[in-house]
């Protein structure tokens, strides 16, 4: 199989790109992902009111003409040589697909970096979680508690809070501006956390049987360690300001790289540079 | 089956009491296992360094270094027919002055010898060819060549799987509540009502081995609980040994060690505490292990942490293992007190249960078709392994269906992750756990609510979208 641009993740940046692609008139475009859906991991979220302009672009995305692939995972990516094709290995359902690619995008995007990577101390008791198992098991008919702390800093665990206050759930949420997780209590369940207020150090607890907390992010770079793409000492992608890589002919968009964020601008900008100068 | 006499019954599913299991399972024996927890590997078992000591700084003629000698010899084949995954990497103690040389050549030089392991004085300029990352303070170093690295968790979990495939019954889930002595041997009560006879009973429970023996009535020892705190990091560390300090009089000091499933443990610290369950880490604790590591190897603070736990050590009033029948009934043998090297010594433990055993009247007849391996249970060749599920390890939807197909299946996520190694990186399962429950709900492995490990550990309530 062979591709004028491959996608990697589909997460809103890559359907972002996947939208540009299409205003420049590629046809032969292939776009994977690891989740069962398009949106990122936190696609459910999508739904609610506070994400009306992704909502859209999501819409518009479903109606592009491109091959579109979930559940499927970049397990490794050989660079071009010479004049060649770049060579990615997706993993899917029904398959390892070997995929040859003129030019790649990635969008791979992060994980939400949960509690067990800031050394908070206490037990690690079932019901503490991100928001994005939160949401996948919300997805599944579950809830994560009838009593749930969400930290909040982001526009994701604020409208998780909101969520779950919809569906009954007693909710109390904590400004991540102002307290910072301190300790979690709890054998084989969660029972109490406590919180240190930033500004004068006291102790707050709560008692809870959920508590629903990320703070940082892992980028989704796993399947880049060992390739030509330089990645910094975190594992982010290392990016100029228009996304190049240290690879010809392979960006890298959005929060799996250096720069974070990527405004649909310099998205625009890049994919032009990148098809005009082929 | 339900009311039949078993012959033994072994109380306790870590890593003392499945090798015990395994061991019983090559004999014409009726055996069962009774593990409180839902799957094998939830206590000390699941939280230690995976180090599989020598015995080189075991008290001489201790019972312990007893277990540890017999271990060394029966470890090669253990590895190969259970697969365990096992690094023979080496260990090397730091010395970083002329104080902690002498401390090596006076005191576990000479310890060593008389527990039979092999030991050897590293220079300098060879510590650091090895080892680029030790301390530039590093005078030389003991090297203790025959210890090594495993999985616990494969470990565990392969002893308990020969033994089912021998014939053994796993009963999980469900701890003793009551042991009544009967005439020939013992009526076992478990907390979800079931009861079983059984002629005898090897006490393997870790840290509840002296709750255990108090159901017959023996006092003979008591449990203190001793808690390890560990940092696990997926840093890159520039060693290929395991790096232990020199112990001083206080404390035996905290280590690191590769890890076989990728990574690197820093710890553990030593703390004598009341509660028997308590595994919380602390700041305390978590300084403790950076200040003694970064003694060895320098920048440890700075490296990020993918997980930091707790396991609990079982400390015996005694100071050595107890392996030996009750004084109160000689078919109740305790296989209890497995301070801190239950891994490394559990084939030899194994070997003096089962020698107890027979001395207090159990007959040992060979089973003539017991298995010694595991078989294979999947073909890696396989060309359609699914799609990716744990995004952070990249593991397949078939390592995980083979988890379930296996001998003993996991129910919980917690025994996923054992089995398969999902769940063990950066996001510590944040991202696939849904997809995971999903797999185990595809199984009917799940009861009624998915559980993260221990009883009752529920990791949601039903109520979500659907």
């Amino acid at each position: 199989m062979k591709y004028e641009l491959v996608i990697i993740g589909a997460g809103l940046t890559g359907v972002e790109v996947a939208l540009q692609a299409k205003k420049m008139g590629l046809e032969s475009v292939l776009i994977v992902d690891y989740n069962d859906q398009f949106g990122g991991f936190n696609h459910s979220l999508l739904a609610e009111d506070a994400f009306e302009e992704e909502k859209n672009r999501m819409k518009k995305f479903k109606e592009l003409p491109y091959e579109k692939w979930t559940n499927a995972t970049v397990t490794g990516l050989f660079e071009a040589f010479g004049d060649g094709e770049h060579e990615i290995n997706v993993q899917t359902k029904t398959g390892t697909f070997d995929i040859e690619a003129k030019k790649i995008i990635i969008c791979s995007g992060a994980l939400e970096k949960p509690r067990e990577a800031h050394k908070i101390g206490g037990t690690r008791p079932a019901g503490v979680m991100t928001p994005t198992m939160a949401l996948g098991l919300l997805d599944r008919g579950f809830l994560p508690g009838n009593q749930v702390v969400v930290y909040e800093n982001s526009k994701t665990s604020r409208a998780l809070s909101k969520l779950l206050e919809n569906k009954g759930v007693q909710v109390t949420t904590v400004e991540a501006n102002d307290y910072a997780l301190h300790k979690v209590y709890g054998k084989s369940s969660l029972e109490k956390i406590e919180v240190k207020d930033k500004n004068n150090d006291e102790i707050e607890s709560f008692q809870c049987d959920s508590l629903i907390f990320s703070e940082g992010f892992i980028p989704s770079t796993f399947y880049l360690k060992g390739t030509g793409i330089e990645l910094n000492d975190k594992q982010f992608i290392l990016t100029d300001s228009e996304g190049k890589t240290s690879v010809d002919n392979i960006l890298a968009f959005g929060y799996c790289t250096d720069h974070n964020e990527t405004s649909n601008e310099t998205i625009e900008k890049s994919m032009k540079q990148l098809f005009i100068q082929s | 089956m339900q009311n039949e006499i078993k012959d033994v019954v072994v109380i306790g599913g870590g890593v003392v009491g499945t090798a015990i299991l395994r061991k019983l399972s090559l004999y014409n024996l009726s055996i069962a296992l009774i593990e409180k927890q839902p799957d094998v590997c939830e206590g000390a078992s699941k939280a230690n360094s995976g180090i599989i000591h020598t015995g080189f700084d075991a008290p001489p003629n201790s019972l312990e270094a007893k277990c540890l000698i017999r271990s060394r010899d029966l470890w090669p084949d253990y590895t190969e027919q259970l697969k365990i995954p096992y690094i023979p990497c080496g260990a090397i103690m730091v010395a970083t002055d002329e104080d902690e040389k002498e401390i090596i050549e006076k005191k576990y030089i000479p310890n060593a010898k008389a527990n039979e392991v092999e030991v050897e004085w590293m220079d300098r300029q060879e510590v650091l060819e090895m080892n680029p990352a030790v301390t530039d303070n590093v005078v030389g170093a003991l090297s203790i060549l025959g210890e090594a690295i495993c999985d616990p968790f494969t470990a565990t979990r392969a002893y308990a799987e020969l033994a089912v495939i021998n014939g053994a019954e796993l009963l999980l889930g469900s701890g003793v509540t009551k042991i009544t002595v009967t005439d020939d041997g013992f009526e076992i009560i478990l907390e979800n009502g079931r009861e079983i006879k059984t002629n005898y009973i090897v006490n393997a429970a870790g840290v509840y081995s002296d709750h255990i023996s108090r159901m017959i009535g023996d006092d003979s020892f008591t449990i203190s609980p001793r808690k390890g705190q560990f940092i696990l990091t997926e840093e890159e560390i520039d060693i290929s040994q395991v790096i232990l300090p020199v112990p001083t009089a206080k404390s035996k000091g905290t280590l690191i060690s590769p890890v076989v499933f990728g990574g690197f443990l820093l710890g553990p610290t030593a703390e004598d505490q009341e509660d028997k369950e308590d595994n919380s880490t602390s700041e305390e604790g978590i300084e403790q292990v950076l200040h003694g590591c970064e003694k060895l190897i320098p920048g440890v603070r700075d490296y990020d942490s993918i997980r930091q736990f707790a396991g609990i050590r079982a400390v015996c009033s005694t100071g050595d293992y107890v392996i030996r029948p009750s004084e109160i009934n000689k078919q109740f043998i305790h296989a209890a007190g497995i301070r801190s090297t239950g891994l490394s010594a559990s084939p030899g433990i194994a070997e003096e249960v089962a020698e107890q055993l027979e001395l207090v009247g159990l007959a040992l007849n060979k089973k003539e078709d017991a298995k010694l391996e595991i078989p294979n249970l999947f073909d890696e060749s396989e060309e359609n392994v699914g799609e990716i599920i744990c995004l952070c390890r990249t593991i397949t939807r078939s390592e995980i269906t083979n988890a379930l197909e296996g001998p003993v299946p996991p129910t919980t996520i917690d025994g996923v992750k054992r089995r398969t190694g999902a769940t063990l990186g950066e996001c510590q399962g944040n991202c696939c756990i849904p997809k995971i429950i999903d797999i185990l709900d595809e199984y009917k492995l799940i009861d009624e609510l998915p559980l993260k490990g221990l009883q009752n550990s529920t990791i949601a309530l039903k109520g979500g979208n659907q």
